[in-house]
């Protein structure tokens, strides 16, 4: 082993305590500074994910956001309803692969009542994938007033295959019961779907004919659909069916890769502000570093001149405090990514839970890693100065004798 | 101001180098001129350095050790010029040949015994370093006392940790600065039998400064420093 590194260890094994705190303030620093970027990251990640089954979204004009975040991940409320004609239309439509209704407005203990066709449930991320939605248990549903349920959705509500219940108005569980509508109509659950860590997990999905009998939308002229499901058979499809319904005005036609595009910019802006406040605290790190060093001045002092009457060179006691710092500053950053890596990772889990989709794994990517591996040349600047005196203090300096 | 007396001890019976030393003198300062007197040792020549304080005892160890630089004269250990201008050659020399037991020992009170005789070696460049540092402290009979702190150990066993840092390189020069200050009477005799012992196994020249009559009668060979190092053979 290396003379400075064999004796950094040991010096710093000495100073344990100083270490600790030194190492400690780094790795809080560096998981602060990485945590909030991991999370969002998570966010934006599983939210594409719930949305790759289809290509666009027609939804009532109004916030493409809100219209993404009610139809898809069923946490908002609709901007408005459409006629169920748009769906019929875009159906019908040639150059058309798949149609899906999505009818909100019903829900059973917080978990939403979703109308929708069996196309639902010939969704792929590709045309020839298997289908993204499988039933896991039973069948998918044949008529009015059965479900298929979300995995989660019918475990936490306790759904089995023949469980019977009523839906409650509402897109989510009223706080008071007392006040809570109930439907005459109720529910027979015929299938259980496989998890898929997405928004459909909480979703009990049923034909659309029956929430339209649910609110009374007996007649085709009354009908309507909260959005449509939207995916072409070519690529150009796509956008000349967005000209389309944008040009109709009675619809929108959203590109959910649009939305998260937005959604992004508008969380840059408060990431940039994040980003400022983590540089403060890594710069707080990074004086911490420089006082750690400094602290321990005088006692490497003695060891600096030890040595250098031993015969060390002058590289070896500047390697030796460059190896001490390199070695405090390389711990406190590892431990800072794999705490932010623990705290992203828990704190995703428990966010996707409250957002209704699975956050998949934090990913650390090399900008992130390297604004936290930045403490580390500044960690060696920091030590650079007592390097020198090291390097140029005279070996007889701490070793008086008579 | 030149060297006043020339100290030459018997013949060189062994295979080491011996110290010469010219015309030395250092500066302190402005005001005050250390002169000593020109040395001429034979390899494994044991020689003391008495006299009273403030004469430059430990500055003629620091001159000998390559630690300073004389303002004049010259060191020579066989073929190295000690007083060289080059401080890598003066490092290198500290490194191989000399062994240097401070008067406060200067062990580094994080490390235990072992790792304080492994860091000298370690620094001299020396293969094996943690099973020759076990060996030099056993040699010692500090055995037992290997992974100890330097503050759980007593006086007497810092400064054999201490000579034991200075001689597991093998050095050809062993500098001893007040070896018995530290010590009562009673191990004070000790302390020296074990030195000359140890220098004598080695067959390295041994230089021992001391302000102590006792150990300075102990030794045959010995310089006395006077008023601004001037010294007298005796």
């Amino acid at each position: 082993m290396n003379t400075s590194l064999w004796i950094a260890i040991r010096a710093l094994r000495a100073r344990r305590g100083a270490l600790l705190l030194t190492v400690l303030a780094v790795a809080l620093a560096t998981a602060t500074a990485l945590t909030v970027p991991l999370v969002s990251r998570q966010v934006e990640r599983g939210a594409q994910d719930a949305a790759q089954v289809f290509d666009l979204l027609i939804a009532a004009p109004g916030s493409p956001t809100q219209a993404l975040t009610s139809s898809l991940f069923y946490l908002d409320a609709p901007n408005g309803n459409l006629p169920a004609s748009v769906y019929q239309d875009l159906k019908t439509s040639p150059g058309t692969r798949r149609a899906v209704p999505i009818g909100l407005g019903d829900n059973h203990l917080g978990f939403p009542v979703v109308g929708t066709s069996t196309a639902f449930f010939d969704q792929r991320i590709k045309p020839k994938d298997p289908p993204y939605f499988r039933v896991a248990q039973g069948r998918i549903f044949g008529t009015e007033h059965e479900v298929v349920a979300g995995a989660r959705a019918a475990r936490e509500a306790g759904l089995r295959l023949g469980t019977t219940f009523k839906g409650a108005h509402g897109l989510e569980e009223a706080e008071q019961h007392e006040d809570e509508v109930e439907h005459e109509g109720v529910y027979r659950v015929v299938g259980i779907l496989q998890p898929t860590g997405g928004p459909v997990d909480r979703a009990l999905l049923t034909p659309i004919e029956t929430i339209w009998e649910a609110h009374g939308q007996l007649t085709p002229a009354s009908q309507q659909v909260t959005a449509v499901l939207y995916t072409s058979e070519q690529l150009a499809g796509i956008y000349t069916t967005v000209q389309r319904i944008n040009a109709g005005g009675k619809a929108m036609a959203v590109l959910p890769g649009q939305v998260f595009a937005q959604a992004r910019d508008v969380l840059a802006q408060g990431q940039a502000a994040y980003a400022g406040l983590s540089l403060l605290v890594l710069g707080i790190a990074a004086l911490t570093v420089w006082l750690g060093v400094h602290a321990a001045t005088l006692e490497r002092q003695r060891t600096v001149a030890l040595l250098r009457a031993l015969g060390a060179g002058r590289p070896t006691v500047f390697g030796l405090v460059l190896t001490e710092t390199l070695l405090t500053v390389t711990l406190g950053v590892l431990l800072g990514l794999g705490l932010a890596l623990l705290v992203s990772g828990t704190g995703g889990q428990v966010l996707g839970s409250r957002l209704g989709f699975v956050l998949p794994a934090p990913q650390l990517t090399w900008p992130l890693a390297l604004r936290a591996l930045a403490l580390i040349p500044l960690g060696l600047l920091a030590a650079l100065p007592p390097a020198i005196g090291a390097a140029r203090l005279s070996p007889l300096r701490y070793l008086s004798s008579s | 101001m030149s060297g006043a007396t020339t100290v030459a001890l018997p013949p060189d019976i062994r295979t080491g180098s011996a110290l010469t030393t010219h015309g030395l003198s250092f500066q302190h300062g402005r005001e005050v001129t250390l002169t000593y007197p020109d040395l001429h040792l034979p390899a494994g020549a044991q020689l003391t350095i008495t006299g009273p304080s403030g004469t430059g005892k430990t500055t003629l160890l620091h001159l000998l050790a390559g630690l300073l630089r004389p303002t004049t004269g010259e060191v020579r250990f066989g073929p190295t010029l000690v007083s060289a201008p080059q401080e890598g050659l003066r490092e290198a020399f500290r490194r191989t040949q000399v062994g240097y037991v401070f008067q406060d020992f200067h062990l580094m009170p994080g490390l235990s015994a072992l790792e304080n005789v492994e860091l000298g070696l370690r620094v001299a460049g020396t293969a094996q370093p943690h099973a020759k540092a076990k060996a030099a402290l056993e040699r010692l009979d500090l055995g037992k006392r290997l992974h100890h702190a330097p503050h759980q150990l007593s006086t007497g066993e810092r400064q054999r940790v201490a000579l034991a840092r200075a001689v597991a390189h093998s050095p050809g020069l062993l500098l001893v600065d007040e070896p018995t200050a530290h010590l009562d009477r009673s191990r004070a005799g000790a302390a020296l039998d074990l030195l000359c012992e140890t220098a004598d196994q080695l067959g390295a020249t041994l230089i021992v400064v001391t302000h102590d009559p006792l150990v300075a009668g102990a030794f045959a060979q010995r310089i006395e420093l006077g008023e601004l190092g001037l010294g007298d053979k005796q």
